[in-house]
Parts: C-alpha cells; structure tokens; sequence
C-alpha cells in the first residue's frame, strides 16, 4: 500500500506518493535526492541520521515518510542560505569540527535544535544534547568547541 | 530497507479499537516507533502497522489530581512540563536516562511499558510511584495496576484486540524520601545493566522499592513493614531488607553485566536508598 504525502522539506512544499514501508531518510535521500542526510545504524544509535521535524531533532531512520504528513522537515541542505554557510557551519570548519564528515550533518542538525532552544548552552548542555550522535573521528572537542563558538556568534540564526 | 507492510493511522479511537479487533493478528501498534522500527529492519514480518499517534485522546496530559499520560504522549513531553518536573522528580530522572534527545522526541512513556523489557528505564519509577494502566478494547475498558502488567520479557497480559490508552500515577505524597539510579555501561544513551527507584511515604509508613533487569519482569517490593526498624535498629533492619531483595532477584549474565556484578549493585544502590531514607526527617 501507499499513499499520498504532503511535506515541506526546507520550506519547499512537496506531494509525494509513498509506499507505506519507506522510512523518512530513504525518501530524502532516494525520493528528493537530498543525500546530506546519513544513513548510519538504521537502529536510533548514531544520529547520523537527525533531522528536525517541526523544529524537533529525531532519528529519520526510525520514522515512516507517512508519519510525518503535513510536517516541516529541516535537513543540513537547509542550513545554508543564499550560498552562505550558516554561523554553525563556518564555525564548525573553523574548530576542526569536521574530520571524515560523515556524523557532521547530523551533528549540526542536533546542534542547531539546541540553540534554537538555548541561545548560551553550557558544555553539560552541549553533551546532553549530542549524546544521541556518535563521532569516530574527531573526539568531539572540537564540536563542542564549534557550538560554544556558533552560540557567541548569534548562532540561533543562520546568518553570518 | 523494511519489508512490506500497510500502514494505517485513525484519527479517532473508536475506528482504531475496530481495526485493531478485527485484525489483532496481523497489527502491530506504533506509537514511537524507536523500538518498532528496530525489530523491523531486523527481519520483523507485519502486515499492518496501526499508528496511534493521530488519536487526540491519545495525546492527553493531564497532571491535575495525580497524572495522566495518554498513550501518544513522548518522554521529552514530560520533562518539558513545569508542574510534572517539580512534583515528580522521580520520574523525571527515568525519563532523564532514556535514550538521547531525539530518541524522547519520540519514543512515548506508554510504549515504555507495552515493549515489557525488565530494563525499561521509566518502569521502576513508574511502579514505586503507584501506577494504573489504562486498557481499551471495542468490547470496553479495564484498570490493571503496572506491577501486574508483565508476565516476562517482552511479554504482557494484553489480550487480543486492546490497547493501552494511557497511564494513572497517584498523587505525589507530600511527606517523601525517593531516588533513582541506573547503571549502564557507558555514560551516554545505554540500557540499564541495573536501575532501582524507591519512595518512601513518611506519612503512610509506605517504602515501595523497584527494580528493573534482575528478573523477567521489572520487580515491585512493599518494604513499608521495615521502615518503623531502620529508625529503631538500622543495621539489623538493613540486613533484612537486604535479605529479602536477595531473594526475590534473579538476574541473569549477558553483555550488560554478570549475574554476580548486578547482584553487588543492587546492594549498592540499596545501601544508598538506606541511608538517604535514615536522614529523612520525619522517619
């Protein structure tokens, strides 16, 4: 069975017919050509997979496409605007934040929920909030180096 | 890639009941998803999936006269909640220890319970804190307390054709001691190898201890009984409370512990319940 899917996906409105069984991630990826999202654990694990859904990070890998009807969906393709990287993104190339780059859109996805929720976050926050996003390259310092530095910046907006 | 199944989602409880009644078979119900999902991708076959989430009924919190937390509701609703953080503390370090942030953007309080692991992290906060689950079916309702919901691992007295519409917790008693630890693996999002949650009423002379991974279901003990002793004679009524947990645990050996480390930390956690409760005032 399928049915159809009404979405908005980094303020574009997309109508979509989609199989009940196809999860949000393989439709961003495979569906919309939206490949910054990762697929990682398939199990809720990694986070490479976040995004935000209604302002909200989750795990795009444990949600049917169909749940989400009528939703608002984040990814990172939606961070930069008018060919700017957003404050997070450049602080995180600044930092050394991005080693292989595979957990990085799906950290700065949960980072950016949390400054949308707590515009100073503390270290304790910053972990807190990524706990649910592993990285095996970078040790995470640098990360959180990027977050603290995105947040000084204004970094609840996107702009520069 | 998950396998083929048709995805159904009323928007009132009734169509769903009816659904679910005539097609217990072949459904499963998807609240979360964040354990769902992961037996699917696993190889899980179902034919429907029916999604409980549109239900407003469903959606329900409700924190006057007690608490009440409608099947659809996530974990993070609860600790995004003013009154509930500050009157249920020990259900907000449950909740606080359950996955990562947008695994409790997801993941709902009442699916918790229905996945009937020992190790679910609300269960023992939920048990000492004297909660009613609340069953639907088309052919009516019924009130089952939460220590009589399990019968083993992933196993529950659900019956054919119903659903759990959501969870009653008691007041929170005034005059209280509580606490809450968990011991993982790591410090990060972790199953628990160990997890106890008590309170004490002071005023009812109630001491309720649970226990979640050393047995096939999340224990619930009533050790109100010793609580006049601890302030008479600690040690000897410590020994006896020791004793009897010892004899209602069974844990087992898997990857998250030894069967003998889990038996020492629960004596540790114990041990610190013990003496937080000898330091409350009113004992």
């Amino acid at each position: 069975m399928s049915g159809d899917l009404k979405l908005m996906v980094n303020g574009e409105k997309y109508l979509l017919q989609v199989p009940d069984h196809r999860t949000l991630l393989e439709v961003l990826r495979e569906d919309l050509a939206l490949t910054g999202t990762k697929s990682g654990c398939n199990e809720g694990e990694c986070g490479s997979c976040t995004v935000l859904i209604d302002g909200r990070p989750m795990n795009s890998c444990l949600i049917l496409a169909r749940e989400v009807e009528g939703s608002s969906i984040e990814t990172i393709e939606g961070e930069a605007r008018d060919q700017q990287l957003s404050i997070l993104q450049q602080t995180f190339i600044e930092t050394g934040a991005v080693q292989c780059g595979f957990c990085t859109p799906g950290m700065i996805m949960a980072a950016r929920a949390l400054l949308d929720r707590n515009d100073s976050p503390s270290v304790e926050d910053i972990k807190e909030a990524l706990a649910g996003n592993l990285c095996r390259c970078t040790g995470y310092y640098g990360i959180i180096e990027a977050i603290q530095l995105a947040a000084r910046r204004g970094g609840k907006n996107h702009g520069q | 890639m998950l396998t083929r199944f048709s995805y159904i989602a009323p928007d009132n409880l009734e169509e769903a009941l009816d659904f679910l009644q005539e097609n217990h078979d072949s459904t499963r119900i998807l609240a979360g998803g964040t354990d769902l999902l992961v037996e699917l991708y696993r190889g899980e076959q179902v034919e429907n999936l029916l999604d409980i989430k549109k239900i407003p009924e469903l959606q329900e919190l409700d924190e006057n006269d007690g608490l009440y937390i409608g099947a659809a509701v996530p974990v993070n609703a609860l600790l995004e909640n003013e009154t509930i953080c500050s009157v249920y503390p020990l259900l907000v370090e449950g909740a606080e220890t359950l996955g990562s942030y947008p695994i409790r953007n997801r993941a709902t309080v009442v699916g918790n319970i229905c996945n009937a692991s020992p190790a679910g992290d609300l269960i023992p906060p939920l048990l000492v804190l004297g909660t009613t689950v609340h069953c639907r079916s088309s052919e009516g309702s019924r009130e089952i307390p939460l220590q009589h919901f399990f019968q083993g691992p992933g196993s529950t007295v659900l019956q054919a054709g119903e659903l759990v519409a959501g969870i009653k917790i008691k007041p929170h008693p005034i005059s209280s001691s509580s606490g809450y630890w968990k011991k993982s693996r790591i410090k990060g999002p972790d199953l628990a190898a160990v997890s106890l949650a008590y309170l004490v009423d002071f005023r009812q002379k109630i001491f309720d201890l649970a226990l979640g991974a050393v047995a096939p279901t999340p224990l619930l003990l009533h050790l109100g009984e010793y609580l006049p002793g601890l302030h008479d004679d600690f040690d000897r009524n410590r020994g006896l409370i020791l004793e009897t947990v010892e004899e209602r645990i069974k844990p087992i050996s898997d990857l998250r512990g030894r069967k003998e480390f889990r038996e020492r930390i629960v004596g540790a956690y114990l041990e610190r319940a013990l003496e937080r409760i000898q330091g409350g005032e009113q004992l």
